[in-house]
């Protein structure tokens, strides 16, 4: 079995002391893994990323990235993450270009590995001549693209992206595939959410089924969907847990 | 209903000190950190009122409180002015929600209005809080009189109306004039400077060219002074004289111009703000481009960015640097050993000046605090920032470095100046040399820290986080209450007020950075 990326523990938040968020969530990424992460919306998705990323405090349980505690050093956890929020709200005023530079200068990219990345990943997402541009005059697919090259920029042992099929052309959502799949290979993990059922169904090694907060169904696709597809199982499940 | 604008500008005003958020939030946590940033506004206005009224008790002591209702409104007017010119109309443009609010069934007059009530609210609340607490004193002291209470008051009421509306068409202009260059933020950045700096240097040189009038007599001398520092105040000055006709004047000019500035300024809407919006196409990404330095360099070199990227921030946030800087060279042109022998003061009183010239950089460089703002200006994209692998320590000094750079440079440039000026002694330059930048740290870093405790990252347009939030008024005030505290101070204690006020700054700024360890920063 390949080694634990990311161990989250009984983990529970609570928003206003009232609304519990994600309850006693329990699951494990390992290398290699593309984890897809899938529940209605509002059922807590959202929150259990930006917990394991480190931005956002929970209640009781663990998280652990590659054997350390995001609570502990926080520092440690997030270099050597990346995460990609749904709606990567960049800095209109940097252009593309200072961004990325940004970026690997806080995650401490050597310039050649980071000229050859750049090169590699703007010429793959066609974005290479936009890159001297104000992220402000990007479109929304631009900057998630230029977000996800951001990410990619220091190699990081566990992608965690909310939704990062939204606004992407057909093209470039190929390509981030591709890319996916070459970072697991080479060790990397995944951890998403997304709606698209198809993608989750065709991407994925593992997913986990949310609702309202706790985890109803999650391991491999194989054994979670058995003989049907994926929507059937999702609709399924869904069905049973609110008997 | 007919008035669209009254429910807009109810809108904007519950997302001021985040009141409506505190009301309605069943976190705890949210109504503490609220109720303290009010509690901590509460306490420097109520400082600022208590030197208000020693002012306003030595004026009637001096038999001289009945010129306190015109002197106290020209005074706010321009004050008005100023503070209008720094806040540009930056809040009637490019705003977060424009589309959302151009998208609904209101006319471009109601967006307006309702924009600047706002700024009108914040003006008149400034304008009562100076002019009532010197209508009590007088009124204690001299007698109580029904017309001058209404008299000052409804000048109070339309007295910011006319520097708003002259303030606000200046910016909106230059930002029409500039919207279509490619550097346009940097250029209004600029222009909006030269314009806030002439603006203080003509009404400084305007408003003290009354000293030299000296053989006329007082009450002449006081309407003189009053024209000289507002003009349309003497309007408020002649009411009380007797002619009633004058505040009938002075209302129906403010509300016609307020009239006619939202006509004219509702007409080039939308054109103006497209061309805000509309981003250039930027240079041509080449390989060189890419370079490498430090983390801790990385982010100095964004919060610089972004600093010099937006002009409301730009200004806003260095106003007081921009003083200091106006100070410094109007130092230049004053015959400083002339106008100690004029004021007649005594050898070890005009050495003590050093040490008052202090709380002068304490009032100006404390007002110029950009990281009690920089961290609320992460707003949305603040997740951004958290998510990265370094300490809140690294980002909170990094956002406290340009404030700390910038205001040593000018309170530096203004010491040396004013130290050959008054000819200090070199107990006198050390002391100045030394306590800037150890002023310049601590504010820099209380800041920070202000703006860790009381973050605003749900405003629609930079403006309200980087002037209307708690932390920058806890910071813009608490700055001038201790400056002007200094300066009297200093006059008396002379070196020890300053040597007290670097120990502070070393102390408070040990506690900060050692507060920052324990600092996490969460969305």
């Amino acid at each position: 079995m390949n080694k634990t990326v990311l161990r989250i523990e009984h983990l529970t938040k609570t928003y206003a002391k009232t609304k519990r968020a994600v309850d006693d969530l329990s699951l494990d990424v390992c290398a290699g893994d593309i984890y897809g992460f899938i529940g209605q919306n509002g059922a807590g998705k959202t929150t259990t990323l930006r917990a394991v990323t480190g931005i956002l405090p929970f209640d009781s349980g663990r998280i652990e990235i590659d054997g350390i505690s995001v609570q502990d050093d926080p520092v440690a956890c997030k270099s050597m993450i990346a995460y990609i929020p749904d709606n990567p709200d960049l800095y209109d005023y940097l252009t593309g270009i200072q961004y990325l530079n940004y970026i690997g200068d806080i995650f401490g990219v050597e310039k050649e590995i980071r000229r050859e990345r750049i090169e590699k990943y703007a010429e793959m997402f066609r974005i290479k001549g936009d890159l001297g541009s104000l992220i402000g005059a990007y479109s929304h697919g631009m900057k998630q693209k230029l977000a996800i090259i951001s990410a990619l920029l220091h190699a990081p042992k566990l992608m965690i992206l909310d939704e990062p099929f939204v606004g992407l052309d057909p093209e470039a959502a190929f390509k981030i595939k591709q890319v996916f799949r070459e970072m697991c290979e080479n060790g990397s993990a995944i951890f998403f959410s997304t709606h698209v059922l198809d993608v989750a169904e065709k991407l994925c090694n593992k997913i986990a089924i949310i609702k309202n907060g706790k985890l109803i169904a999650c391991g491999d696709i194989e054994s979670v969907r058995g003989n049907e597809s994926l929507e059937d199982v999702f609709m399924e499940v869904l069905e049973s847990h609110e008997k | 209903m007919k008035n669209k604008w009254l429910p807009m500008t109810k809108i904007q005003l519950m997302g001021l000190f985040g009141i409506n958020k505190a009301k309605n939030s069943a976190d705890p946590a949210i109504k503490r950190k609220t109720a303290g940033g009010l509690a901590a506004l509460a306490i420097v206005g109520a400082v600022m009122i208590f030197y208000i009224v020693l002012i306003a008790v030595s004026f009637c002591k001096q038999g001289i409180g009945q010129h306190l209702p015109a002197l106290t409104i020209a005074l706010t007017s321009l004050i008005t002015l100023l503070f209008s010119l720094l806040y540009g109309c930056s809040s009637l443009f490019a705003m977060k929600d424009y589309d959302l609010v151009m998208s609904m069934p209101v006319t471009k007059r109601d967006i307006l209005i309702s924009r600047l009530l706002c700024s009108y609210i914040a003006n008149l609340a400034f304008a009562l809080g100076v002019t009532l607490p010197c209508l009590v004193v007088l009124f204690a002291m001299d007698g109580f009189s029904a017309a001058v209470l209404a008299v000052t008051l409804v000048g109070a009421v339309f007295a910011p109306l006319v520097p708003m509306a002259i303030a606000t068409l200046i910016s909106a202009l230059l930002t029409a004039l500039t919207a279509g260059f490619k550097y346009k933020n940097l250029l209004q950045s600029l222009l909006g400077i030269i314009v806030f700096a002439g603006a203080m240097v003509a009404s400084f040189s305007i408003s003290f060219s009354a000293n030299a009038e000296q053989q006329i007599d007082m009450n002449a001398m006081f309407r003189l002074l009053v024209m000289n520092i507002y003009p349309p105040a003497l309007l408020i000055e002649m009411t009380l004289d007797g002619a009633i006709w004058a505040i009938f004047v002075f209302i129906g000019a403010s509300a016609l111009i307020a009239a006619l500035f939202i006509l004219i300024l509702s007409l080039g809407y939308r054109k103006i703000h497209d061309a805000l919006t509309a981003k250039s196409a930027g240079s041509k990404y080449n390989a060189e481009k890419i370079r490498a330095s430090s983390a801790f360099a990385a982010l100095v070199r964004r919060e610089f960015k972004r600093l010099f990227t937006c002009s409301a921030y730009l200004l806003n946030s260095l106003s007081g640097t921009l003083l200091l800087l106006v100070a410094g060279i109007a130092l230049l042109f004053v015959d400083v050993p002339s106008a100690l022998a004029q004021m007649q003061l005594l050898t070890d009183q005009t050495a003590r000046l050093v040490y008052a010239g202090f709380g002068i950089l304490i009032f100006c460089a404390g007002m110029s605090c950009p990281s009690a703002s920089a961290l609320s200006l992460e707003g949305s994209s603040r997740g951004q920032l958290f998510v990265l692998p370094l300490s809140a320590r690294k980002i909170l000094a990094a956002k406290a470095m340009p404030g700390f750079l910038i205001n040593t440079a000018a309170g530096w440039f203004t010491s040396v100046i004013f130290a050959v000026k008054i000819g200090a002694g070199p107990l006198g330059w050390i002391t100045l040399l030394v306590s800037v930048p150890l002023f310049c740290a601590f504010s820099a870093l209380f800041g920070s820290f202000l703006n860790v405790k009381f973050p605003k990252y749900d405003w629609t347009n930079e403006i309200q986080a980087v002037k209307q939030s708690i932390p920058v008024m806890i910071a813009v005030f608490g700055s001038m209450v201790l400056g002007f505290a200094v300066i009297l101070l200093g006059l008396f204690l002379g070196f020890w007020i300053v040597l007290a006020a670097d120990i502070l700054c070393i102390v408070c700024s040990a506690a900060f950075w050692l507060h920052f360890k324990r600092v996490k920063l969460f969305v």
